[in-house]
C-alpha cells in the first residue's frame, strides 16, 4: 500500500496559496497531519479525498494517478471532512444506510456494520434520534462512524476530534489505536496530544510546505535537551514571553514555572526537562517562522 | 445507475415522509377548491334572517302594491320580508323617523323605507338600515319598485299590463364551447376558475418543489456531505437523483390533488349543479396539464439547481427566487387577455419561450386549444431547452457544491461552464 505525493501544489482565488510543492510518502500506518490555522491540512486531505484537483503535481495510490483514475482511490476512501453536518430530518441509522448505499456496500452488510459502529462510537442509544437534535460533539461523532463504514484502506479525518469532551476524545484515540492493520490513515488535529499515542509518523505543515515528516521518537530527539523548567516572579512574564518560546506556565506558591524551548538554557536557574510532542511542535513551527522572516 | 436510484430513492421519501407533504395534498384542493365552489355554495345555503321593515309611505299608493309583490321566501318557506306600514303624519315626520331610526338602533327593526310622495316622477325612496351592504335586498327592492312605477305609468297611458315580468322577460346567454367532439354546455367562470386553478397547481408546486431543492443543494454544501457523496457518486448522479426523486414527490402530491379533487369534488359538482365542470375538466386538458407540469418543473429545477449551487445560506436563495417568481407569474398577470383571446399572434409567441409556455399553455388550452402544431412545437422546444439547460446547471452544480465564501460573477460562472 502506497500513497505517494509529488509536488504538489493548490492555489486559490486570488493568487492564496492552499500548498506548495509539497511531497510525501506514506505506507501503513496512522499520520498526524500538524500545523497552525491555514497551513494546508485540509487543503491536502481534500486533495487526497479527490475533492479538489491539485493546481501542479501528481497523487498515486499503488502507483495509480488519482487525478486520472480517482475511482481506484474512491473506493477504499473513508473521509471526515472538517466542520461535517448531517441531514437534520434523519435518523442516526437512517443515515449511515443511505451513505452506505451510495457507497454502494451490500444492504445486510451495512446493517451489520451500522450496529458496530453506533456502538464503537457510542450513539447507540440515540440511534433512532433525529439529527437535528444532535449536539456538535455526537454529529462529529456519527461523522467519523460514517467515515469507517467501508473499512477504508484510506481514511482521512480531517479534525475528527474537534467538539470531543476529553471522554470521547479518549474513545477516539483508543478506537484509533485498534484500527491498525494494512491501512493508511490520515488525521488531522491541533490538539498535539491526540495523535501522540496512536501516530506512527507526523507530518508537520505550516504555510502550505512540509516542514518535517518523522516518527514520533524522531521529533522527541530532535527537541532534546532544549525544554527547561524556569521559574520566574509572574510580574516579569511579560518580557520573558517576548524573548523565549514559553510551550506552559503554571502558577505556583513561588512563583510562575515556566516551560521554555530555547536551545540553550534561558537562565541559570533553568533545569533541563524531558521534551513533550508539544514542545517539539511549537520549537519546529516557531523555527520555521523565523527562517521565514529572514 | 445504482447511485442514482439511492439519492432518488432518499430524496423521494424524504419527501413524501414529512407532514408538510401530506398535508399540502389535502389542504391544494381544499383552497383550490373553496376558490371554485364556495361562491356558488354560499349564494345557495347562506341562511339569510327574515328582514322586518317599516314603509312610511308618503306617496299613499305604493305600500299596499311593494307588500303584495315582495313575496320572497326563504329555503325554509317563510317569507323574506316582513312589511310593516307607519302612518305618515306630516307635522311629526321628523319625530316618526326619530323613532324607528332608534327602533333599528334597537335591532327591535332591520330596516325602514321611506317612499316620497313623488316616487312615480322619479323622487328616490330612502332605504335606512344597521347594514347597507346588502345587496340582495337592495337590488330586489329597486327591481320590485321598478316594476311597480313602469306599470303605473303605462296604466297612466291606458295601457294595463297583468304580467309586467313575462312581458320585460330578459335572457341569458348560453355559452357553448365548440370542441372535436362536437359542442359542450359551459360558462365563462368555469372556464376561468378552471385554468386558474390548474396554473395555481402548476406555479406552487414548481415554485415549492424548487425552493425545496435549491435548499437542500445549500444543505448538502454547508454541512459537507457533499464531499463525503461525490467520492462515491458522479455530481450528475446525486443532481438527477434529486431532481427525479423531488419530481416524483411532486408529481405524486398533484396526482393525489386530482384524486381526492374527484373523490370531494364529483358529489359536489353534483349537488351544486355544476355538472359543466366536467366539460372544462377534459382528458385533453388534463393531459396537457400534467405533461407541462412536468416538462416545466424540469427546466425551473434548472434554475434553481444554479441558485443552490452558487448559493451559501437559505438567506441568498430566499433573495433569488423573485424573479423566478415574475417569470411563473406573469401569464397570471397577463390571464384575462389571454382569455379574450387566446390565439392572439403575441401571445402564441410568448407561449413559446420556454419559461412561460407551462403557464400559458395550460391557460390557453383550457380557453380554447392550440393546433396541434403548435402544442407540439412547444414541446419539442421545452424538452431541448431543457437539455440546453440541464447541462448547464449539471455544469454550474459539479463546480459550485465545492465552493464556499462568495457568490460567483458572471464572468466567474462562464468559467465554471468551462472547466473541465
Ligand atoms: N476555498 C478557498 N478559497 C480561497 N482560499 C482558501 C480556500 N480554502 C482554503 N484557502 C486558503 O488556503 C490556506 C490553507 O487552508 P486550509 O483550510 O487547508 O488550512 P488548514 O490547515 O486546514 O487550517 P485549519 O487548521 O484552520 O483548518 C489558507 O490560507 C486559506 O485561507
Ligand atoms: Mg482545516
Amino acid at each position: 500500500m502506497q500513497l505517494a505525493i509529488e509536488q504538489v501544489s493548490k492555489r486559490y482565488k486570488g493568487n492564496q496559496w492552499g500548498l506548495r510543492e509539497f511531497s510525501l510518502n506514506l505506507s501503513s500506518g496512522i499520520l498526524g497531519l500538524l500545523g497552525p490555522n491555514g497551513a494546508g491540512k485540509s487543503t491536502l486531505m481534500r486533495i487526497l479525498a479527490t475533492v479538489t484537483k491539485p493546481t501542479a503535481g501528481r497523487v498515486t495510490w499503488n502507483e495509480v494517478d488519482i487525478l486520472r483514475f480517482p475511482d481506484e482511490i474512491r473506493q477504499v476512501l473513508g473521509y471526515l471532512p472538517q466542520d461535517f453536518g448531517v441531514y437534520p430530518n434523519l435518523n442516526s441509522v437512517e443515515f449511515l444506510e443511505y451513505m452506505a448505499a451510495v457507497k454502494g456496500i451490500d444492504r445486510s452488510l451495512a446493517r451489520r456494520r451500522i450496529e458496530e459502529l453506533l456502538q464503537l462510537v457510542n450513539l447507540r442509544e440515540f440511534r433512532k434520534r433525529p439529527l437535528g437534535g444532535f449536539s456538535g460533539g455526537m454529529k462529529q461523532r456519527l461523522g467519523i462512524a460514517q467515515a469507517l463504514l467501508n473499512d477504508p484502506k484510506l481514511l482521512i479525518v480531517d479534525e475528527p476530534t474537534a467538539g470531543l469532551d476529553p471522554e470521547e476524545r479518549v474513545r477516539f484515540r483508543n478506537l484509533l489505536s485498534e484500527l491498525s492493520g494494512e491501512r493508511i490513515v490520515i488525521l488531522s488535529t491541533h490538539i498535539v496530544s491526540d495523535v501522540e499515542a496512536a501516530a506512527t509518523h507526523i507530518a508537520l505543515i505550516s504555510h502550505g510546505k512540509l516542514l518535517m515528516h518523522a516518527a514520533p521518537e524522531k521529533l522527541l530527539q530532535g527537541v532534546e535537551g532544549k525544554v527547561w523548567e524556569w521559574v520566574i516572579p509572574s510580574e516579569n512574564l511579560p518580557t520573558v514571553k517576548q524573548k523565549h518560546l514559553i510551550s506552559g506556565t503554571i502558577r505556583r506558591s513561588d512563583g510562575l514555572h515556566l516551560r521554555v524551548v530555547a536551545e540553550a538554557s534561558p537562565a541559570p536557574g533553568a533545569q533541563p526537562v524531558s521534551p513533550t510532542l508539544e514542545d517539539a511542535y511549537l520549537y519546529f513551527i516557531s523555527r520555521s517562522r523565523t527562517e521565514e522572516e529572514r | 445507475m445504482r447511485n442514482l436510484w439511492v439519492v432518488t430513492k432518499k430524496e423521494f421519501l424524504g419527501m413524501v415522509k414529512t407532514k408538510g407533504f401530506v398535508i399540502g395534498i389535502f389542504l391544494g384542493p381544499l383552497i383550490l377548491g373553496a376558490f371554485m365552489f364556495l361562491p356558488a355554495f354560499l349564494a345557495r345555503k347562506s341562511k339569510e334572517p327574515q328582514l322586518k321593515m317599516a314603509v312610511i309611505d308618503k306617496s299613499g299608493w305604493l305600500f299596499n302594491k311593494l307588500d303584495s309583490v315582495l313575496v320572497d321566501t326563504l329555503p325554509d318557506g317563510q317569507r323574506a320580508y316582513i312589511l310593516s306600514r307607519e302612518p305618515y303624519r306630516p307635522q311629526a315626520f321628523k319625530e316618526d323617523e326619530n323613532k324607528l331610526r332608534g327602533r333599528v338602533l334597537k335591532k327591535k327593526l332591520d330596516a325602514y323605507l321611506v317612499i316620497p310622495a313623488g316616487v312615480d316622477t322619479g323622487a328616490p325612496p330612502e332605504y335606512y338600515a344597521r347594514s347597507v351592504g346588502n345587496v340582495i335586498t337592495q337590488s330586489r327592492l329597486e327591481n320590485r319598485i321598478n316594476d311597480l312605477l313602469v306599470s303605473r305609468r303605462l296604466e297612466a297611458q291606458g295601457i294595463v299590463v297583468g304580467n309586467l315580468k313575462s312581458l320585460l322577460k330578459e335572457t341569458e346567454i348560453e355559452l357553448r364551447q365548440v370542441t372535436e367532439k362536437g359542442t359542450a354546455k359551459t360558462s365563462f367562470l368555469t372556464v376561468y376558475l378552471t385554468s386558474f386553478f390548474l396554473v395555481m397547481i402548476l406555479f406552487t408546486t414548481v415554485l415549492g418543489y424548487g425552493q425545496h431543492l435549491a435548499r437542500s443543494i445549500v444543505e448538502e454544501k454547508n454541512t459537507r456531505i457533499i464531499e463525503v457523496l461525490t467520492s462515491s457518486a458522479t455530481p450528475f448522479q446525486l443532481l438527477m437523483g434529486k431532481t427525479i426523486g423531488l419530481g416524483g414527490a411532486a408529481l405524486t402530491a398533484v396526482l393525489g390533488m386530482f384524486l381526492l379533487g374527484f373523490l370531494f369534488g364529483a358529489p359536489l359538482v353534483r349537488i351544486l349543479e355544476m355538472e359543466n365542470i366536467k366539460n372544462v375538466f377534459n382528458p385533453v386538458l388534463l393531459i396537457n396539464f400534467v405533461l407541462y407540469l412536468l416538462l416545466g418543473y424540469f427546466l425551473f429545477m434548472t434554475i434553481f439547481t444554479i441558485l443552490g449551487a452558487i448559493s451559501n445560506s437559505d438567506q441568498e436563495v430566499q433573495s433569488m427566487v423573485a424573479p423566478i417568481v415574475w417569470m411563473m407569474i406573469l401569464p397570471i398577470i397577463i390571464g384575462f387577455l389571454v382569455a379574450q383571446n387566446p390565439n392572439a399572434g403575441w401571445i402564441t409567441v410568448l407561449s413559446l419561450i420556454p419559461f412561460f409556455t407551462p403557464t400559458l399553455m395550460v391557460m390557453r388550452i383550457s380557453y380554447l386549444p392550440p393546433s396541434w402544431p403548435e402544442l407540439a412545437a412547444s414541446y419539442a422546444i421545452m424538452f431541448f431547452s431543457i437539455l440546453a439547460m440541464g447541462w448547464l446547471a449539471a455544469k454550474i452544480y459539479r463546480v459550485g457544491i465545492l465552493m464556499y465564501g462568495k457568490r460567483p460573477t458572471l464572468p466567474e460562472l462562464a468559467r465554471w461552464v468551462r472547466y473541465r
